[in-house]
């Protein structure tokens, strides 16, 4: 089958690179920042067009096959998870990349920077879209790539350069071991692709090989999207790294991979064998997360590990093992994916304009940057729950799904770790609020920058108070992957 | 008669739009006009109290009105308002005590940022005055929004609007260790309501509905108890009964004075109100399980609060845990589980509400024109300042149940429910009931004493110079005065709506 044209956006990294190669060289100011826009932009409509593509087929899923028939080529079985996913990963890289024009101006090395910036979201969209592990591997480990030269962008520092280091070897780490879980279940089905595997491996009984390939994956996946105990690499790196590629690393990525492990879980096992140590796991990241950033005094460094805490009530989602909680799982994703990354671009004008990222030192920002204040202020709020934001409307989803699926106690160390996480939110507010120390002068962060994190902003509260279409949007991802699994086989094999 | 009445035509949603509408209206003008923008910000409270009056008259005698507003389907939600009777009376304290505290805060405020200015040198800019009448507005529809909703999550929406707002006044504007004391005061009740939360989502498992009305349907459910208790522990946060009230007096005192005027009068009560909607009229059943151990939990917070009150020097201090020992009271009413204990509860909210909001709306005249919070540095000021002595009295009668103010009411209807339903109950019951009568003293004790220390007495030396209050702050307070005193000779204007909706309950 021909590939589609909404798909040939994963070119965008190729485009973005000539093009920028050219501006260099032919001195057209501002071509590659362009392109980069652009093609960021145009993603995001690629994944429009798509949705509607797969809104018009019976069964709900895209078939793409490179090569040969399964269980041989590469293949992408886009249903509406996969969007979903897509729809965050470019929606935020668009904002991203928008804010990076100004953010990014003084460094050098741009071309390579906007190249691989679009080389992660695509790495993250054909994640999203693969139909076997052998394409979702190739893609999961282009996103790597990427976000490692991403993290160490500013070589000439030695913070980036540990942490990017770091980072790398837990999270190439991290891929070996999905790999070798793959290795696995290619040994035990004889196939790579999700269909086939899924209607070898699912409802079997389960044996030691099976309980390794999961602990594997959970440790693989785990890895990437920071679950603790495995989750050391990331208040390094995502503080380090420039403040758009945080709010990425945080918003989408450590989400993607938290796909990952979604996706191949319901594939291979029942949910009533993966309940109980995920919902292990969701209570000991949020309580670390939480508990690590109260201690926090860069502000950069809080969110990363608010990040880790919000990992943790996602995992409670995927705990709850049902349609409704996958629901609120992906909808967490989308909707933090908005919180974060703006807390992360609106604190990175504030670090742009101030020189530091000291809490303490940053009393008073609030009178200076009123705007970029706002809209921090907005994600702060989303962030710690409170209602009338979107993050309130997901948090309420995924702790009502594990009450509904008899982890009342899941739920219960859910709120409370929901209402601890106000305080360090708090923290935040009152610094922005108080009156400013004597000799401290800032200025509002540059239109552009303003403009990007205001439009989230407004998507925050947008989305809080009429979160209808979202939640469709996500109940029909989340049908897709759990009540949709043997349309999903038969549109595959049949 | 029922034409004119009919001549404003209402709507629920118009009460919470008008002053949300107004709120970035207001902090545009503010920015621009400064101190002024406080009389800008009435005009919402007006308009809301219009509707509010014109709705009440027609939800006399057990009638109700309510809208509904599609939300989010999907997700269960819908958008409901609800007014009846036992709703009416609460909107009408809340809104009236909104409109009033704020023209007494134009004079307040600006006195309050001429201290700030005398001690920073920095002149206060308009913004400053801005943000305080926008968060001002977004608070009081807070609390009208938390009392007229019919869906839980919905209900949540409000109750924590209630609270961002407030704390952001208090952080902002507060006095003392202001940030410390704020954060405080957000964990505190945000704790209370993710357990009110947890409390919610379990119930919506066991019903399959967010609608309070649905609530009913957790009767006899195993874990029914353990709802209610997660729901009320919620409301009893905010209420501040004894042992999870150490937030209120570091709040309530540090507040800047109008907003302590709010918290104390108008918003903690509302945990009564919803403790009332939420629990005790959909499972009743369940919390009659409760009511011997809540009877003596509230006769200890009454008790409590009254004895710490005696105990205080600082004024506002002293003010909220007099609170502490009213919500005592309400909080007796509703443990007594019976028609007029819980009538009686929430004609206490009104009475308090106005008295108390009297008697802070006193301690900020006394901050603005003494310059202290000190009891022990007042005395002998009922010459100095008439009218503040007998506003301060009137408060003090009001909360204390002397009668013709309509304390004396609310609390009789109280007394009339806890007997009742000790008398058909245990001994011990018969013992709290006595005990808590005989508590009363207490209240008539520490009010007396402070009014004798304030006002009477010899006047010190520095405080020659006191003037009277200017018209701004003294008028509200009066009608708030004549207000309590006119419901205490004519009750029927309250009975009349919560006696039938209450007959309709039980």
């Amino acid at each position: 089958m021909v590939i589609p044209t909404p798909l040939l956006m994963m070119l965008s990294p190729i485009v973005v690179f000539l093009l920028g190669f050219l501006g260099e060289e032919m001195k057209i100011e501002k071509l590659r920042e362009g392109a980069a826009v652009v093609m960021s932009a145009v993603s995001v409509a690629a994944v429009y067009m798509l949705y509607l593509m797969l809104k018009s087929t019976p069964d709900g899923i895209l078939l793409f096959h490179l090569q040969a028939a399964p269980p041989l080529g590469a293949c992408f079985e886009i249903d509406m998870l996969g969007i979903l996913m897509a729809f965050s990963v470019t929606l935020l890289t668009f904002f991203a990349t928008l804010y990076s024009v100004k953010y990014m101006e003084h460094d050098t090395r741009l071309t390579e920077f906007y190249t691989l910036l679009a080389a992660m979201s695509v790495g993250m969209m054909g994640v999203a879209f693969a139909g076997d592990l052998f394409t979702l591997f190739v893609f999961w480990e282009l996103m790597c790539i990427a976000s490692y030269v991403l993290v160490a962008f500013r070589k000439d520092l030695w913070g980036p350069i540990e942490a990017g280091f770091k980072y790398f070897v837990m999270s190439a780490l991290g891929a070996a071991v999905i790999f070798f879980a793959m290795a696995f279940l290619y040994g035990m089905a004889g196939t790579v692709n999700f269909a086939q595997l899924s209607d070898a491996l699912r409802g079997q009984p389960l044996n030691m090989w099976l309980y390794m390939v999961f602990g594997m994956l959970v440790v693989g996946f785990g890895i990437k999207s920071a679950i603790v105990p495995m989750h050391t690499w990331l208040p390094d790196a995502h503080p380090e790294a420039p403040s758009p590629i945080s709010a990425l690393l945080s918003g989408v990525v450590i989400a993607t991979g938290l796909y990952g492990l979604t996706r191949v879980l319901f594939l291979t096992f029942d949910p009533g064998m993966f309940k109980l140590p995920i919902a292990f796991l969701a209570v000991l990241t949020m309580t670390l997360g939480n508990v690590m950033a109260l201690r926090q005094s860069d502000i950069k460094r809080l969110l990363a590990y608010s990040s880790i805490a919000q990992i943790g009530y996602m995992l409670v989602g995927l705990a709850a093992g049902t349609a409704y909680g996958v629901m609120g799982l992906f909808l967490h994703v989308f909707n933090h994916s908005i919180m974060k990354g703006m807390a992360f671009l609106a604190s990175g004008s504030i670090a742009h304009e101030t020189g530091t990222r000291d809490i303490k030192s940053l009393r008073g920002v609030g009178k200076m940057m009123p705007l970029t204040s706002l809209c921090l202020f907005i994600a702060l709020l989303g962030l710690g729950g409170v209602p009338g934001t979107n993050g309130f409307i997901s948090k309420y989803h995924l702790f009502s799904a594990a009450f509904g699926s008899g982890l009342g106690w899941l739920g219960i160390m859910g709120v409370l770790n929901s209402a601890l996480s106000m305080a360090y939110y708090l923290r935040i507010m009152q610094v922005l609020l108080a009156s400013p120390d004597e000799g401290f002068k800032a200025k509002e962060a540059p239109v552009l920058m303003v403009a990007v994190t205001l439009v989230m902003a407004v998507l925050i509260v947008f989305l809080g108070v009429w979160p209808a279409p979202i939640i469709g949007f996500a109940t029909a991802a989340s049908e897709a992957l759990v009540n949709g699994l043997s349309t999903f086989i038969g549109a595959v094999l049949g | 008669m029922e034409a004119y009445e009919m001549a404003i035509p209402y709507s629920l949603a118009l009460v919470l739009l008008v002053p949300l509408v107004s709120a970035p209206v207001v902090y545009y003008l503010g920015k621009q006009m400064g101190k002024k923008v406080g009389w800008v910000a009435t005009l919402p409270l007006i308009v809301t109290l219009l509707l509010i009056f014109s709705l009440a008259a027609d939800v006399n005698g057990g009638g109700s009105y309510s809208e509904s507003y599609g939300w989010a389907p999907e997700a269960g939600l819908t958008f409901g308002l609800l007014a009846d009777g036992l709703s009416i009376w609460m909107l009408i304290t809340i809104n009236v005590l909104c409109l009033g505290i704020c023209v007494y805060s134009t004079t307040y405020m600006e006195h309050r940022f001429e201290e700030e200015e005398h001690q920073t040198g920095v002149p206060t800019p308009n913004s400053a005055y801005a943000s305080y009448y926008a968060l001002y507005l977004l608070y009081a529809v807070g609390m009208l929004g938390t009392v007229l909703t019919t869906n839980l999550i919905q209900f949540y929406l409000f109750y924590e609007l209630m609270l961002v707002p407030s704390w952001a006044l208090i952080n902002n504007y507060g006095y003392g260790e202001r940030e410390r004391i704020g954060m405080m005061y957000f964990m505190w009740t945000h704790v209370g309501a993710v357990i009110l939360l947890a409390g919610i989502l379990s119930s919506y498992w066991i019903t399959g509905s967010f609608e309070i009305a649905a609530l009913s349907g957790v009767v006899g459910s195993p874990i029914a108890g353990w709802v209610a208790f997660a729901i009320l522990i919620g409301f009893f946060t905010k209420m501040a009964v004894f042992g999870i009230h150490i937030w209120l007096p570091y709040a309530h005192g540090e507040a800047p004075t109008p907003i302590s005027a709010l918290l104390s009068p108008a918003m903690i009560g509302i945990g009564a109100y919803a403790a009332t909607r939420l629990v005790i009229i959909p499972m009743f059943p369940v919390f009659q399980t409760f009511s011997v151990v809540f009877s003596f939990w509230a006769l200890l917070t009454l008790v409590y609060g009254g004895l710490m009150a005696l105990a205080q020097d600082d004024i506002k201090r002293f003010l909220a845990y007099s609170s502490v020992s009213q919500m005592g009271y309400i909080f007796l009413g509703l443990a007594s589980a019976a028609e007029y204990g819980v009538s009686g509860a929430i004609f206490h909210y009104i009475t308090h509400g106005f008295g108390k909001c009297i008697l802070f709306g006193v301690a900020g005249i006394l901050m603005a024109q003494v310059g202290t919070r000190s009891i022990k540095e007042m005395g002998g000021l009922a010459d100095r300042m008439p009218w503040t002595t007998v506003l301060c009295l009137l408060g003090f009668f009001t909360i204390a149940g002397v009668p013709p103010t309509m304390g004396f009411m609310s609390k009789f209807f109280i007394f009339s429910g806890v007997f009742n339903s000790a008398l058909s109950g245990s001994p011990i019951q018969l013992v709290i009931a006595f005990v808590s009568i005989v508590m009363t003293v207490l209240t008539v004790g520490y009010s007396l004493w402070t009014v004798r220390r304030i006002f009477f007495g010899p006047l010190p030396e520095n405080l020659k110079d006191v003037k009277e209050a200017p018209l701004t702050m003294i008028l509200p307070l009066l009608v708030f005065a004549l207000f309590s005193v006119f419901i205490g000779i004519y009750p029927r204007f309250v009975t009349d709506y919560l006696l039938p909706f209450f007959a309709n309950v039980f």
